[in-house]
């Protein structure tokens, strides 16, 4: 048994470390950085660093890190320029640990301010950060290798580079699990919605309003998430999934405005390739490159003790995402453990609240338009997220009582509308939010 | 053996192929799609741009009933005047729900914003010796100009249109008021005529960009701006027009908060936005009903609970109608009187706002494009 069990230890410990080419490295950390600093700067120049994270009179702050405050301008500018000029040092390599740990902690902090401006892929971006800072994927055609040759090698073991697959094959699997539900499935919903607004994409979509297409694209995108990452894997259909994935993104980017986050997995699915693939690109596009043969390379770094971490990393991957289970009802429409869970554009949500404020001691009531507070995107990222709805509800009860209303009451009337349902109340309009604690446990006046 | 299967496969590869091609030509001819760019057309040239220009006629009618006043400030001329100004402001509560894209507030603002106006820097002004002209006044800003200030000017309903006259003709700053006056009338016509000019084919033609716009890949762009505007503008009566005064803010009735104080004509304001908001829903103009917003939801068979949304939408307006209709007096007056007419205008339209902004935008597919923002 002790033996068997070693010998697992030995196998296992022998595929993690077993050589392996550094390209598929070096590759995605060149693309990491350069998508990173065409997000920067495409996100100052949208103007969102003001109406993100200037404007706002309020943030909704993440539990337990309330301490996470937006810098005053222009400082918070500063930060934008420290993340753009760190993506660069990531994609030429230039310090590249530092640089690592400098863009993981600010796009982190920044994530941390507000989470009305949640999305998972920025979500992935600090994950993808954080696993960069332990991977030596400065050690081939970056500036530090110039700067000691000692750095320079071709192979690595190969849990530097499976790392970063597993992320990804987490991402994708996870996604599809999320899709399997009875919207998503039996009513085509979201997408009938969403395809059917866009009738006029080009060739196909004057077919996107017939429900054949829509259930189409549910099943297709189901299927397509939970077995992507394994036809990545597998050297036959690696190619052909390649394709597949450039095209899917290319038409997600196409129908919806998710930004950067089709660009960064069709970068990210890159890390598939090895070695044999680079040779073969190399020879058909004629690149002067030399690809060094993985027995020819006799040195290795050696797996530091701090790639350790990748084990309650990748555990906590897993088990985020099922949290959901611990709360009853439907995750996708009381959004008890949605976020971190690769739950990507599987619900159409609108939401509009009012919020009621009422002194017991005179009896006054004041009817409070949250617009009057928060921009345009907080004010519909809240409408359908009660815990979003609980934060401003105490916000409000806290600036009541810097007047002279030192007890008042807050309930809010929140009518959602839920992948093409008729609108109904999302919250009990009779509890009083003031009183409600602001954690992590199930919130009983979520109505089902 | 070969060349058996390779018939076989040919065979085989041209049924799959057409009987698909036939199946998708089917399906498609069945399908109805919604002509969006119809829609927008229909909006675009039949409701915006007559209103516009019905709008620049309108204020260059009180430009010009304001001139003839200045001429003879007589009792008849004022009450020309008066009535001008309630035709303008009937329409200008009408423009404003199409204060879309390229027009970005800028002229509007100069018309009307939320804020009160400025009356005792106003009454300042009037009665200082600081020389009147309109660079004077714009360095103040657009408090002290626009559709609320001339109704300060020409109604006074505590002292009556004799006390106005009086202090156009006689008071000692009877000559600056009258100047004053003009200056906000002509800067009036300006404005209008700015934003008459940015949606005129004749000048630069925004119409046009607001139709092209639902080309392929802008997602429905121009669909999910007026959808927006015609939400926040909702919402703005909802909470400005009726809330404040009903005292959603304030805790208790504010009467003084009404948006037309001095013209008595708040609840026509009210009236005339439903109006437009209504025309535009249901793509309906004076020459008939054209396409809108109720066929495009008809079209892609939204439902709320067993009601067509469309119709469920047009009776939530009804209502609020039918809550107007009551109102025989003005808003300050009905709050006093009657508040629970208010109370129930106010509810009625928060049921709009729910409707529309909940249920008629995820149908629609606009949420998804609606914030300045990524999604997911």
């Amino acid at each position: 048994m002790a033996t068997s069990l070693s010998q697992l230890v030995q196998r296992l410990r022998w595929h993690i470390e077993r050589p392996t080419s550094i390209l598929p490295l070096v590759v995605f950390r060149i693309g990491f950085g350069i998508l990173m600093l065409v997000g920067t700067v495409r996100f100052v120049h949208n103007g969102w660093v003001g109406t993100f994270y200037i404007q706002p009179v309020f943030h909704f702050t993440y539990l337990g890190f309330g301490w996470v405050k937006p810098l005053p301008a222009p400082a918070i500018y500063l930060v934008f320029a420290a993340l753009a000029l760190f993506s660069i040092f990531i994609a030429v390599g230039l310090f590249y640990r530092v640089s690592a740990v400098a863009f993981f902690i600010l796009f982190t902090y920044v994530e941390l301010l507000d989470q009305a401006f949640y999305l998972n892929h920025y979500y992935l971006v600090s994950l993808l950060s954080f696993l960069l800072i332990f991977l030596p994927a400065h050690r081939k055609w970056s500036l530090d290798s110039l700067r000691r040759p000692a750095l320079r090698t071709d192979v690595i073991p190969a849990w530097a580079i499976d790392a970063l697959r597993l992320q990804i094959g987490i991402v994708y699997v996870l996604a599809g699990i999320a899709k399997l539900n009875a919207d998503w499935l039996f009513s085509a919903m979201p997408l009938t919605i969403w395809l059917r607004a866009n009738t006029d994409f080009p060739l196909i979509g004057s077919l996107f309003d017939q429900r054949w297409v829509a259930y189409l694209f549910s099943w297709g995108g189901a299927l397509y998430d939970l077995t992507i990452p394994f036809f990545l894997l597998w050297r036959k259909t690696r190619f052909l999934a390649l394709v597949t994935v450039v095209v899917f993104h290319i038409m997600t980017e196409m129908l919806f405005p998710i930004g950067m986050f089709p660009w960064i997995m069709i970068v990210s699915s890159f890390i598939f390739l090895d070695e044999v693939d680079y040779r073969v690109i190399v020879r058909v596009l004629r690149l002067p490159v030399f690809i060094a043969s993985l027995e020819n390379s006799l040195s290795m770094p050696t797996t530091s003790r701090a790639a350790l971490i990748f084990v309650p990393f990748f555990i906590l991957q897993l088990l985020l995402p099922m949290r959901f289970l611990l709360y009853p009802g439907n995750v996708l429409w009381s959004e008890e453990g949605f976020r971190f869970s690769w739950r990507v554009m599987l619900v159409e949500k609108a939401g509009a609240v009012t919020f009621f404020v009422r002194d017991p001691a005179s009896g006054r009531q004041w009817t409070v338009n949250p617009g009057d507070y928060l921009t345009r995107v907080q004010e519909a990222q809240m409408s359908f997220q009660p815990d979003m709805i609980l934060q401003f509800a105490h916000f409000l009860a806290d600036r009541f009582r810097q007047q002279e209303y030192t007890d008042v009451e807050v309930r809010a009337e929140a009518y959602v509308s839920f992948n093409g349902r008729a609108s109904r109340l999302l919250i009990a309009p009779t509890v009083d939010l003031a009183r409600e604690p602001i954690t992590i446990f199930h919130k009983p006046w979520i109505l089902p | 053996m070969l060349k058996k299967s390779v018939v076989l496969l040919s065979v085989l590869t041209f049924f799959g192929v057409s009987g698909l091609a036939i199946f998708i030509r089917q399906t498609s001819a069945q399908s109805q799609t919604f002509d969006r760019r119809a829609m927008l057309e229909n909006i675009g040239n039949n409701i915006i741009l007559p209103l516009h220009e019905s709008f620049l006629a309108q204020v260059a009618m009180l430009q010009t009933a304001a001139h003839a006043f200045r001429d003879a400030p007589t009792l008849e001329n004022l009450e020309v005047m008066q009535q001008a100004w309630r035709d303008t402001d009937y329409l200008w509560k009408k423009v404003i729900m199409f204060d879309l894209g390229r027009l970005t507030f800028v002229y509007q603002s100069r018309i009307e914003n939320d804020s009160p106006i400025a009356i005792q820097l106003i009454d300042t002004m009037i009665n200082g010796t600081d020389p009147l002209d309109e660079n004077s006044i714009s360095v103040f800003g657009s408090n002290v100009i626009g559709l609320r200030t001339v109704e300060y000017l020409i109604f006074n309903p505590a002292e009556g249109n004799a006390r106005i006259i009086d202090n156009f003709t006689a008071q000692p700053s009877a000559q600056r008021r009258m100047t004053y006056l003009m200056i906000t009338v002509d800067d009036l016509y300006a404005s209008a005529d700015q934003i008459w000019q940015i949606w005129s084919p004749d000048y630069q033609n925004y119409v046009t960009e607001f139709i092209e716009a639902d080309d392929p890949g802008s997602v429905q762009e121009s669909i999910a701006m007026l959808t927006n505007q015609m939400l926040v503008t909702l919402e703005a009566v909802t909470n400005v027009s009726i809330g404040w005064p009903l005292g959603t803010v304030a805790g208790s009735i504010q009467p003084n908060l009404v948006q037309a104080p001095y013209s008595g004509y708040s609840v026509q304001q009210i009236r005339s936005f439903f109006e437009i908001l209504r025309a535009t829903y249901n793509g309906s103009t004076d020459a008939g009903n054209g396409l809108g917003f109720d066929d495009y939801l008809n079209a892609v068979g939204a439902m709320y609970n067993d009601v067509p949304l469309a119709d469920a939408i047009n009776m939530e307006i009804d209502h609020i109608f039918a809550t107007l209709d009551a109102m025989t007096e003005p808003l300050d007056a009905v709050l006093i009187n009657h508040p629970e007419q208010v109370q129930a205008l106010y509810e009625e339209c928060r049921d709009l706002v729910v409707i529309m902004k909940v249920d008629m935008t995820s149908q629609l597919g606009v949420t998804i494009t609606f914030s300045d923002a990524d999604g997911d």
